[in-house]
């Protein structure tokens, strides 16, 4: 599919945006971009346009339009010349059987959100990549232009800095 | 100042409570007996956040989903320090693949035979094909040559190695089957006959149109040699399908093939067209 996108067939377009676009448009909804569907479809659209100058797998593919689309989120901050502003969504509680899952759905979607933002916007890169790119933290590295051990040590903080929001606010397990 | 030791436990506290529990609910598969809750709770709250659908795209992103993006030959996305010729072959490949991927079943199929079969004529026209399968190549050739419309059994220039030897001088041990079929009384061994059937001796069976000069098995014909008698030949009322005297100079390279054919002279090795007086044709 990727190989078609590069000779510019239609359908591996199709293909390509009906797959990740989703997850580019989480992505950036969770950063706190202002119009997430508009910036997605800009990303979509320099990433087919220079779709030539990529080559790897899948998961290359993947790291590749996060940083992409990553690189585009910066650029509407600077444009928009303000702070990153969380977008709250409507969302539904689930019961998962046990107490502890209980628990976490007493705190809604929009809380989760609300955690993310408190975040240092590295820390915040880095936790969305690794859960909704799915990436490594060598690629989260590539794609943020850190070192790995930078990204891990950001993971770390970002994950400990969750923690004790979540236990000040008594919604530790 | 701290300890090292503190650094040390703390670090490892850090991996134990935030760096494994994340990693393993980034897997999916939390640890048991571990305290896990909270990175599993916040990292299945974050996916489910994402949306199950692209949105819709805008006018400029939906004409690139129907219509590609139209890049020229040129790419411009290209990295400019990458050589031109390396850029072709990639988009070639791509293409390529490209339409691989979108034939059917039963195109493709059509594809891999037709390129087996491209694959074993060749290996058969360069006798690499184990004995069995060339022997089947042979004749299947022989075949083809006789009913095919350009070359009737003729010889050709290129039948001749640079060296001054015909391909196959010796018609018992490394004749082709193809040659028997245009040249019968080869496989007398006769060494002064020629795989394309001309001879250095008269011939009384009706093929004394293949005679040729006997200074061509000394001399064989460079290519201008083949050229001139082409020439001579087209001279000839009736000799080969140039004989009609008007391509002496403007002769195209299928006329030059067809000329040389068991109707005309054999190429002699000094150019001169001169034959077998037992043929009747001039010298």
């Amino acid at each position: 599919m990727l190989v078609a996108a590069q000779a510019d067939a239609a359908w591996a377009y199709r293909r390509l945006y009906e797959q990740f676009a989703p997850l580019v448009r989480g992505y950036l909804r969770m950063q706190g971009a202002d119009d997430p569907d508009d910036l997605t479809q800009e990303v979509f659209v320099g990433i087919f346009r220079n779709i030539t100058t990529f080559s790897g797998d899948e998961s290359a593919f993947r790291s590749w339009i996060l940083t992409i689309a990553h690189r585009r989120l910066i650029d509407a901050r600077r444009r928009a010349g303000r702070r990153p502003r969380t977008v709250a969504l409507d969302t539904q509680h689930q019961s998962h059987g046990d107490v502890e899952s209980e628990a976490m759905a007493r705190i809604g979607e929009a809380r989760v959100l609300a955690l993310l933002e408190r975040l240092s916007p590295d820390q915040r890169a880095v936790l969305l990549m690794r859960i909704v790119g799915d990436l490594s933290i060598d690629d989260v590295a590539h794609a943020l232009g850190k070192r790995p051990g930078a990204v891990k040590q950001l993971q770390r903080r970002g994950l400990d800095t969750l923690r004790r929001i979540a236990d000040a606010e008594g919604i530790s397990p | 100042m701290r300890p090292l030791r503190d650094y040390v436990s703390e670090m490892l506290r850090q991996r134990r409570e935030l760096d494994e529990p994340f990693e393993a609910a980034l897997r999916g598969t939390p640890r048991q007996g571990q305290p896990d809750v909270f990175a599993g709770w916040f990292v299945s709250s974050v996916r489910r956040q994402l949306p199950d659908s692209a949105p819709t795209p805008d006018r400029e992103l939906d004409a690139i989903l129907q219509h590609g993006t139209g890049r020229s030959a040129e790419m411009p996305g290209r990295a400019a320090s990458e050589p031109q010729v390396r850029q072709d072959q990639r988009r070639h490949r791509a293409r390529f693949a490209a339409r691989l991927a979108g034939m059917t079943v039963a195109a493709k199929l059509a594809l891999a035979t037709a390129a087996l079969a491209a694959a074993a004529a060749g290996a058969g026209a360069a006798d690499a094909l184990p004995p069995p399968a060339q022997d089947v190549y042979d004749r299947a050739a022989a075949v083809v040559r006789e009913v095919w419309p350009l070359r009737q059994g003729g010889v050709r220039p290129e039948d001749f190695r640079p060296g001054g030897e015909t391909e196959h001088p010796d018609p018992s041990t490394n004749e082709r089957t193809s040659d028997r079929a245009v040249m019968p009384d080869s496989d007398t061994g006769d060494p002064t006959v020629r795989r394309d059937g001309s001879s250095s001796r008269p011939q009384t069976d009706g093929r004394e149109q293949n005679d040729r000069a006997p200074e061509a098995e000394q001399s064989p014909p460079s290519r201008r040699d083949s050229d001139a008698v082409t020439r001579n030949d087209a001279t000839e009322p009736g000799a080969s399908p140039a004989g009609d005297g008007t391509s002496e100079d403007g002769d195209t390279p299928d006329d030059r093939e067809s000329a040389v054919t068991p109707d005309s002279p054999a190429p002699s090795g000094d150019g001169t067209g001169e034959s077998d007086s037992s043929t009747g044709r001039p010298r």
